[in-house]
């Protein structure tokens, strides 16, 4: 143990009685706690579960309300869409400082640009209460996978950068489903996909920050 | 053979040889994960007292840093299987360590109003050791650095980490470490020197 001290502070005396108090606590801890779970795994099971999640959402959509005119242009865009969740969920998941994050919000940024790209200047809000429905789904949809990662980020210690990549993973749910059912246009996505993503990911950022986390390992 | 002794290698001209301290935490890592007690004990013999005198230091109070203690050793515990091999154990444990404290410090702050009625002063001086006035004026000099200068001081000059754990711990760069500890020693040989003139 490479452990030296200043020779002008007293080293606290430390409580024998305490650290076999801790001691025992810890064992206790690990005998109850035998499943070791590797991160990879969590994370595996947590891209198949928020990307499921979104797909079978997709899917109910549009059967159920038949996908948007012009979908097969956005299919690049719906891939990047899913691709940029789950490298955000590896990436927040990882306890290296991987680039795995910041690949997944430059995919992201890449993807909303090719969103408003295609859908053009033209054909903005059809009434307030059209966009309020947008906005509300979009919430709405984002509310499953916010609990999925949620407990993701749980899993490790605050920090900013894995809150922020969390809230890029739940992004994407909504702007996923956003494209295939809404043809609107550049003002209305800004306003309503993008204004509701930014929503989602404040509140991620914001309830990750209050839940306490179940360990503090990076 | 004991865990401890299985970790050290002999040479063919019968030399011990200690071992790659990387090697040995990933053995020791290893045992744990699949639930060796006698693995657990040697980590936690290892470094719960300089975990324990860390966090003594960072918080100031003997009972929270106890109970900090076992936050930070239950965290090793639960994210056992996000300890990545081939990195130093004593930085991936004083890295829980320091999140904890400063997530108890957060916390505490939000809690402000309730523990100032409870009667509780953040980062004082432990009252029940008191000590000689310098080491009084240092430990309240210390309390009064800035969360992320004192962690560097305390990690590089009490417990003897090198700049490149300290920045593996606070999740930095070396430079910016240095940049950190450097500053706080400023601060601290400001602050003295000032004492010492009144004095």
């Amino acid at each position: 143990m490479n452990d030296r001290h200043d020779p002008v502070i007293p080293i606290p005396t430390e409580s024998s009685e305490a650290l076999s108090q801790v001691r025992a606590a810890a064992l206790a801890r690990f005998r109850s706690e035998t499943v070791v779970v590797s991160w990879r795994r969590q994370a595996a099971l947590l891209i198949a579960g928020v990307s499921g999640v979104t797909l079978i959402g997709a899917l109910v959509v549009a059967v159920l309300q038949g996908p948007a005119p012009g979908i097969l242009l956005r299919v690049p865009i719906l891939v990047a869409l899913l691709a940029a969740q789950a490298m955000a969920v590896w990436g927040f998941m990882s306890p290296r400082r991987s680039l795995w994050a910041q690949a997944a919000g430059g995919l992201a940024i890449v993807a909303g640009v090719g969103i408003l790209a295609l859908r053009g200047p033209g054909g903005g809000p059809q009434g307030a209460m059209g966009g309020f429905i947008c906005s509300m789904s979009h919430l709405a949809v984002g509310l499953v996978p916010l609990g999925m990662v949620l407990g993701g980020l749980r899993e490790a210690a605050w920090s900013p950068v894995r809150a922020l990549t969390g809230g890029v993973a739940l992004a994407g749910a909504g702007l996923l489903w956003g494209e295939i059912a809404c043809d609107r246009g550049m003002a209305h996505v800004i306003t309503h996909h993008f204004g509701a993503a930014v929503v989602l990911m404040a509140a991620c950022w914001v309830l990750s920050r209050w839940l306490p986390v179940r360990s503090n390992a990076r | 053979m004991t865990l401890v002794q299985q970790m050290w290698t002999t040479t063919p001209l019968g030399d011990v040889v200690a071992p790659d301290p990387s090697v040995e935490d990933d053995r020791l890592m290893a045992q744990f994960c699949i639930g060796h007690e006698a693995a657990f004990d040697e980590i936690y013999r290892r470094h719960a007292t300089s975990v324990h005198s860390f966090l003594r230091r960072m918080v100031g109070q003997p009972d929270l840093a106890d109970d900090l203690l076992q936050n930070t050793f239950f965290s090793v515990v639960r994210a056992r299987g996000r300890y990545l091999p081939g990195t130093s154990l004593r930085s991936w444990i004083f890295t829980i360590a320091a999140n904890t404290a400063r997530d108890a410090r957060r916390r505490a702050r939000v809690r402000a109003d309730l523990v100032r009625a409870h009667g509780v002063d953040e980062g004082s001086v432990d009252p029940i050791h008191p000590d000689p006035p310098a080491a009084r004026a240092l430990q309240q000099a210390l309390a009064d650095l800035p969360d992320d200068q004192r962690e560097a001081v305390l990690l590089h000059k009490m417990q003897g980490l090198g700049f490149a754990e300290v920045a593996e711990v606070l999740g930095i760069s070396v430079g910016a470490a240095k940049v950190r500890a450097h500053r706080g020693y400023e601060k601290l040989r400001a602050r003295l020197g000032a004492l010492e003139e009144t004095t």
